[in-house]
């Protein structure tokens, strides 16, 4: 079931030259460990990594199609590998400790497509035991209360179960790039060099690269040493290649692309490893931990970080709602929707009134009502010009009300249906620009078919729409949000947010992205000073669930009152009723930039009816 | 999705249905209904009834552990039962049976 996150889109807008580099199924092994594929069914192992005679002693040929327990001897660990052989076993109590040519190792398994994959990586002391870890990692979120406070704490306790050099906390900005949000060094680091507050580019991470992330799983690569392959059993008996045969998302060892190693060789790391912070299967960002020499850390450790990175994607949810307010806005949306749900008694009787009193009864009804409150009433009936609104007035504050609700600088509500109109609160583009972006809804938007949620919000609308740099000013975030099933529908809008970024090398160009390029790696990591511009601040996921319940709720009174009120005779049944033609002219509306851009197409005369 | 909480205390149990979508949003929910339960003086085990739920995200793990955390500092076991493979596969992924009690 998807959550609210599927009805974002942000992220890179353009694909890369190394997207698709199969990192999955590279078929190669980092050089620490031995990886073993078994077949459940059989107990067999069917692919084994090169260096199992490196480090367990016996030639991989002595272990291609024979079981596992072949490169042990020592009793403890021949049973410890039966327990894991056990037929029928899903589940692992990781790590299994096992011993070979005297030395210890840590068996880590899993099962994925069939397959149970056993990973063996010599063992390494931790300076904590697990219980210390987690409970000091534990304590240390939970008692944070600022979300810059956690993004510290967080990067510190890092420092604290991994002791490398540095810790970099790294966010995931509009258009797929990131900033260093946080960082913290160790006292005798031996990368001293921050990078705190840089920039970098999207094109960093691959797409494939950041699919894996999406699942979860750490990226660990303690040396930079390149990778071994890994092995099948050819059709003569003989080890061969076995290529992209297998996919090796869930593992711990899984090979490291050339183009890697080289970008972690010119940073001047020898040891690093990536924790992704996932929130509802998006990666929200990253913590990058780095250390100058190869450095390795035992599985316990590995799993204190991947739960502190959890237990952080928790908190921040939890603090960001606090410090945006999101509890108080949920009130004001409550509160909102019963004035609407209120105001409609007044505004279905002026509506269906007929003869002399018509005007009057619904120019009274507009005076007590407020246009604000009428623009999201069942029945509408709009009118303006008749005064301007005043500070403190009911009217106003609905207005400032509606921004508030999801900390927007403009808002649009739009009425379908023939008597079409379009509501403009503080600053938006202009009504007829307002339509063309609700018409792209279906086409470069998606639809709002889900009956999940139905929702969408972009940071950056310029990144799939044409919009031109005056509508980019006003609108580069937009959350939309249907109303009912009729092509109503309220916008919400947030100016667009240049942010003058120092980036972390200079950032490829479009031509570059598309080159050969992609496949070197990056040696440019000084600092490079260019704006960032484009996007607006992020909506909050609790901003876009209340968004969404807002215009359901706003719905379902509308359901309800058609219904039980008869609709006016002069229109469909639900349709609203126009009687100020020039109820576009908010006053509000004159502030805000935004003229139909050449490139976005005018709305189907059919669905959105100028009033104007 | 939202996820519906329902809590049933008896003497020094306390048993928590759940049913839904467990993720960065209804987390929110889950907590706020649990801190009676935690507040509770009398309550030393808490019982997490998963059969409702259809998945889970993994900020959710996140509040599960801090949960269990909390509840450790009080005196109360937390343990989660009948949870759906997909789920229990999450929660063995992030190695939550260290943390907490998975049947």
């Amino acid at each position: 079931m998807a959550s609210i996150r599927a009805h974002v889109w942000n992220g890179r807008p353009a694909p890369c030259e190394h997207d698709t580099l199969p990192l999955a199924r590279i078929g190669t092994v980092q050089p620490h460990g031995v990886m073993m594929v078994v077949v459940p069914e059989t107990g067999i192992v069917e692919h084994v990594s090169a260096n199992v005679q490196e480090i367990l002693g016996i030639a991989p040929q002595a272990v291609l199609g024979h079981a596992p327990t072949a490169a042990f001897r020592d009793a403890e660990s021949l049973a410890r590998l039966a327990e894991i052989l056990r037929p029928g076993r899903r589940y692992f109590d990781n790590p299994t400790p096992l011993m070979a040519q005297g030395r210890r190792f840590e068996a880590i398994c899993h099962i994925r497509d069939g397959r149970l994959f056993i990973e063996i990586e010599p063992y390494v002391e931790a300076e904590h035991d697990y219980q210390t870890m987690v409970a000091t990692a534990l304590d240390a979120v939970s008692r944070q209360t600022t979300v810059q406070g956690l993004f510290e704490a967080a990067a510190k306790m890092m420092h604290f179960v991994t002791r490398y050099d540095r810790v970099k906390l790294y966010r995931f900005l509009s258009h797929g790039h990131g900033v260093v949000a946080a960082e913290h060094h160790a006292p005798n680091s031996q990368l001293p060099h921050s990078f705190l507050g840089y920039h970098f580019s999207a094109s960093d991470v691959p797409e494939n690269a950041k699919e894996i992330l999406r699942t979860g799983k750490t990226r660990q690569k303690p040396t930079q040493r390149g990778s071994v392959p890994l092995l099948t059993m050819g059709g003569g008996g003989e080890p061969v290649l076995s290529g992209d045969a297998v996919d090796m998302t869930d593992c711990w060892l899984r090979g490291i692309h050339p183009c890697d190693n080289g970008y972690n060789r010119n940073l001047g790391v020898g040891s690093n490893i990536i924790f992704p912070i996932n929130i509802d299967s998006h990666v929200w960002g990253l913590f990058v931990v780095h250390n100058k020499e190869e450095k390795f850390l035992n599985y316990d450790s590995r799993v204190v970080i991947e739960q502190l990175s959890m237990m952080f994607a928790s908190r921040l949810v939890e603090l960001e709602g606090q410090e945006a307010r999101i509890a108080d806005r949920q009130r004001l949306s409550g509160e909102m929707i019963a004035t609407v749900d209120g105001s409609q008694a007044m505004l279905a009787a002026a509506a269906a009134m007929r003869g002399d009193h018509l005007t009057s009864a619904r120019l009274h009804a507009m005076h007590a009502v407020s246009r604000h409150v009428a623009a999201l009433a069942p029945t509408y009936v709009s009118i303006s010009g008749v005064e301007v609104a005043a500070a403190g007035r009911a009217e106003d504050r609905f207005s400032s009300d509606l921004l508030r609700l999801a900390d927007a600088d403009g808002a649009a509500v739009l009425r379908a249906g023939p008597a079409g109109h379009v509501h403009l609160v503080g600053v938006t583009p202009d009504a007829l620009t307002v339509r063309g972006i609700a018409s792209l809804f279906g086409s470069r938007l998606p639809s709002f078919d889900s009956a999940e949620w139905r929702v969408f919000a972009t940071d950056a609308l310029g990144d799939y729409t044409p919009a031109g740099p005056e509508l980019r000013a006003v609108a580069s975030g937009l959350l939309a949000a249907p109303i009912g099933n009729r092509g109503d529908m309220i916008m919400w809008f947030r100016r667009e947010r240049v942010i003058d970024a120092t980036w972390a090398g200079r950032p490829p160009t479009a031509a570059e992205l598309n080159s050969e390029k992609m496949f070197r790696s990056r040696d440019d990591f000084a600092a490079h000073r260019a704006p960032l511009a484009g996007a607006s601040r992020p909506w909050l996921d609790q901003e876009i669930l209340l968004a969404a319940q807002f215009a359901s709720a706003i719905g379902e009174i509308w359901a309800r009152q058609g219904r039980g009120v008869s609709a006016p005779a002069s229109d469909l049944p639900g349709d609203p009723v126009v009687v100020d033609a020039r109820s576009d002219a908010d006053p509000f509306a004159s502030r805000g930039a935004g003229t139909l851009p050449a490139t976005l197409p005018a709305a189907p005369a059919s669905r959105w009816h100028s009033v104007a | 999705m939202s996820i519906n909480v329902s809590v049933q205390a008896s003497g020094s149990q306390a048993s928590v249905t759940l049913r839904g979508v467990l993720d960065s949003m209804s987390q929110v929910t889950l907590k706020q209904q649990l801190e009676p339960v935690l507040a509770n003086g009398a309550v030393t085990q808490i019982r997490l009834d998963f059969a409702g739920v259809q998945s889970m995200e993994a900020a959710s793990a996140g509040m599960l552990m801090m949960l269990s955390h909390t509840a450790k500092s009080k005196n109360k076991s937390v343990g989660i039962v009948n949870a759906n493979p997909a789920v229990l596969s999450l929660m063995h992924k992030a190695n939550l049976g260290k943390v907490l009690q998975i049947q």
